[in-house]
């Protein structure tokens, strides 16, 4: 599903990545240890487009991230470490922004899944109330329910628990579980090492 | 040492590791910001020279005519520091993260305050210095001035802003300690409504609508006595504008003693401003900050979600995109109610042409006029692109990973800032200029060709905004006002100015010499055929190179 050759990313003199390779398999959930700074979110950005790799090439689903990048983007979803967001929106107008950027999905099923999103993470009170007054815990699990709404076949997270309060942490990842168990083809990408024995098999150390 | 001075010392210690950040960038770059404030200030230096030079012309009654604008001059200053204070204060005083930080210290409140008070008065107060010094050294050249005015000027500038950030500091306190936002929201619109009627009420009060014989007759009987009330004895502007001229009068103990007098008017509001801020500046802070406002806002059931969910005829991703920005704008009380300000007095002006008597003046004038009307729309227009399109990149930067992960192409983003923009500022200024040009009763054509040249101006000075926003952002600062006194923005500014500057030139130009009778009608109509082409043109280039920068930075983006 994801196949990364010879990612090297350098800023000026620095390189963040150096040479590497990897493939991942569907259905799996593979995890990025490492200290601070050793690469792991300059990955993680060029794999969902958000960095330009100095060179070699990531394959998202067979689509060339760079070259082929709507069809590659259309299949991740990405879950920041810090959720920034436009604060003059409320969490159901966000949600209907990320689902109008996402186009081609039935209307009326959509609309029962932003339900059943916004009430599976206790959303469904503040859903009317504007962003800018929400803790950071909150916009982090809007950004979940943003995430899990066009039904992606990736989910990339980077630092996924930071900000989540224990019942969300338990509901991320009974929904990450879930998934992984309910279609093959689903599977989470991490950075972070401090729940990977409870949900995550492989992973890969970095120096 | 006290607080104020450790805090102060942190304030030049950051202002110096930002010069040292300014020497890191290349020469050529220094060098254009440089030669682009410089034809700023020359800018502003030569147009109020040219009039001062040209009222100055007509002798003793000319002369009477500057001082009175000087009063004008001043009120209006001193009204637009009021206005720029308020909006500084509420972003420095209460939104700025330093002071939740500060909050934290064994620092008593009014001291919090006093330093903020003096991040206020630097930030709203340095960019009107630099208008003021060579507006006024125009008025000095013109009048042969000695060089005490020029260090004068300066002097009597320092109180009289310091009264003016007093005063907003005072303002937006009790806004914010003792309004909730719902009223907050009511009573801004209640107040620009209020400030917009009482400007209609004072420029219809004691209208003269006399027919004039020649210019000088004509501001002295239709638009001096407009402005009467700027001589109002209790104001600041009334005191500046006394002790500057008690001064060029050679009477230096008047000067002087309206100099303590703005002077002590500072230390009193001051003294005002820090005496409430030690009684309501950390509740209002509290309130502004914790205070969770939850207004409700149905999703799907707005006015603006019915119209834009009909525009069937645009992608789902442009709907989602241009219904985003369209509520961000309107949710932020700060952006549209700056925006009803300039044009609502545009409005009143240009619909209060007759009461000013304009339509009864010579035709040579009444040409001028429809075209300075055109060239101050899109300088109005200019400058509120400057400042609210040009930062919308840059201000979409944290959150652009949204954008980024999105299945569509960046340019698209780039074409709705682009349509919505140009067309939301087409919609304001055609319609400014239609009622500008009905009640100057221009001739249709003059009225037909001033509308095509502003159909081109929005969507040029609308691309020129878009198009560098997305070229030279600035993600590393989230407040707009930072992010347009960048490189970028000034750029964008500079650019703009020219551009209106060059388009409206090349269309007075034949009609210019037309009225004045040096070309034949036939000389006049090739004349206006090739400005035509020309602004064409000039509109395709500035609409085209900005956006071409624009997508080429856009693509290669990284976060």
């Amino acid at each position: 599903m994801i196949k990364i050759e010879h990612l090297t990313k350098t800023f000026n003199d620095l390189v963040a990545v150096d040479d590497l390779s990897l493939e991942i398999p569907q259905g799996e959930f593979f995890t990025f240890l490492g200290p601070n700074a050793a690469g792991k979110t300059t990955t993680i950005k060029s794999l969902v487009g958000l960095l330009r790799p100095t060179s070699g090439r990531i394959f998202v689903g067979g689509y060339d991230v760079q070259k082929d990048y709507i069809q590659a983007k259309a299949l991740i979803s990405y879950i920041p470490d810090f959720p920034f967001l436009y604060d003059k929106l409320t969490a159901r107008e966000f949600l209907d922004f990320v689902d109008g950027l996402y186009p081609g999905r039935n209307n009326s099923g959509q609309e029962a899944l932003k339900f059943e999103l916004l009430r599976a993470f206790g959303l469904k009170a503040h859903q009317d109330k504007l962003i800018e007054n929400y803790s950071h815990g909150m916009r982090q699990k809007l950004v979940f329910a943003a995430a899990f709404l066009h039904e992606p076949r990736v989910m990339i997270i980077d630092e996924p628990m930071v900000g989540l309060d224990p019942h969300s942490v338990h509901l991320v990842k009974d929904m990450l579980k879930k998934k992984g168990q309910g279609r093959s083809d689903d599977f989470s990408f991490y950075a972070h090492l401090e729940y990977r024995r409870r949900i995550i098999r492989p992973y890969r150390y970095y120096r | 040492m006290n607080d104020i001075s450790k805090i102060l010392i942190l304030r030049a210690k950051i202002i110096r590791n930002k010069i040292y950040a300014v020497k890191r960038h290349s020469v050529l770059k220094i060098c254009v910001v440089w030669l682009m404030v410089g034809a700023i200030l020359a800018g502003t230096y030569y147009v109020p020279y040219r009039a001062f030079l040209f009222l100055q012309s007509m002798g003793y009654l000319g002369t009477f005519i500057i001082d009175r604008l000087l009063y004008l001059f001043f009120m209006g200053l001193f009204i637009m520091l009021i206005f720029s204070n308020c909006i500084i204060c509420f972003s420095t005083t209460f939104k700025s993260q330093e002071t939740g930080y500060l909050f934290t210290l064994p620092i008593e409140y009014r001291t919090i305050f006093f330093v903020k008070l003096f991040d206020t008065l630097i930030l709203s107060s340095w960019m009107f210095l630099c208008f003021l010094i060579p507006i006024l050294s125009a008025y000095a050249v013109v009048r042969s001035l000695a060089w005490n005015f020029y260090f004068a000027m300066i002097i009597f500038f320092i109180p009289f802003a310091v009264i003016a950030v007093s005063i907003g500091s005072i303002i937006i306190m009790l806004i914010t300690r003792y309004l909730s936002v719902r009223l907050y929201r009511f009573m801004g619109m209640a107040a620009i409504g209020v400030f917009i009627v009482s400007a209609a009420v004072i420029i219809f009060m004691g209208r003269a609508h006399q027919e004039a014989e020649n210019e000088i007759l004509f501001l002295l009987t239709n638009f001096i006595p407009h402005f009467s009330f700027s001589q109002f004895a209790f104001s600041p502007n009334y005191w500046i504008c006394e002790g500057l001229l008690r001064l060029i009068g050679a009477d230096y103990k008047a000067c002087i003693f309206w100099w303590l007098i703005l002077v002590s008017n500072a230390l009193f509001f001051t003294q005002l401003a820090v005496f409430i801020a030690a009684n309501i500046y950390y509740d209002g802070w509290t309130k502004s900050s914790f205070a969770c406002v939850f207004k409700i806002y149905l999703a799907g059931k707005g006015f603006l979600d019915k119209v834009i969910s009909r525009a069937t005829f645009l992608t789902p991703q442009m709907r989602a995109l241009i219904l985003k920005d369209l509520k961000t704008f309107w949710r932020d009380p700060l952006q549209w109610s700056q925006f009803t300000i300039f044009f609502g007095l545009l409005g009143i002006y240009f619909t209060n042409i007759r009461t000013l008597g304009y339509e009864n003046i010579l035709p040579f004038w009444k040409n001028i006029i429809s075209f300075l009307n055109l060239a101050s729309t899109n300088l109005t227009l200019a400058s509120l692109s400057v400042r609210f399109v040009y930062p919308q990149f840059s201000l979409e930067g944290r959150r652009f990973w949204i954008l980024g992960l999105a299945p569509m192409r960046r340019g698209q983003l780039l074409f709705e800032k682009f349509w919505l923009n140009g067309i939301t500022s087409l919609i304001i200024s055609l319609s400014l200029i239609t009622i500008s040009n009905i009640m100057l009763g221009v001739h249709l054509r003059l009225m037909i060709i001033s509308e095509l040249v502003v159909v081109l101006m929005c969507f040029s000075l609308t691309a020129i905004c878009v198009g560098l926003g997305a070229a030279l952002p600035n993600f590393k600062e989230d407040n707009p006002a930072q992010i347009v006194s960048g490189f970028g923005g000034t750029l964008a500014l500079v650019l703009s100015l020219l551009y209106i500057a060059v388009a409206v030139g090349a269309l007075a130009f034949p009609f210019h010499l037309l009225v004045t009778e040096q070309i034949s009608q036939y000389l006049f109509e090739r004349l206006l055929l090739c400005a035509g082409v020309f602004i064409g043109l000039l509109s395709f280039f500035s609409i085209f190179l900005p956006m071409y920068f624009g997508l080429r930075a856009l693509d290669a983006l990284e976060l």
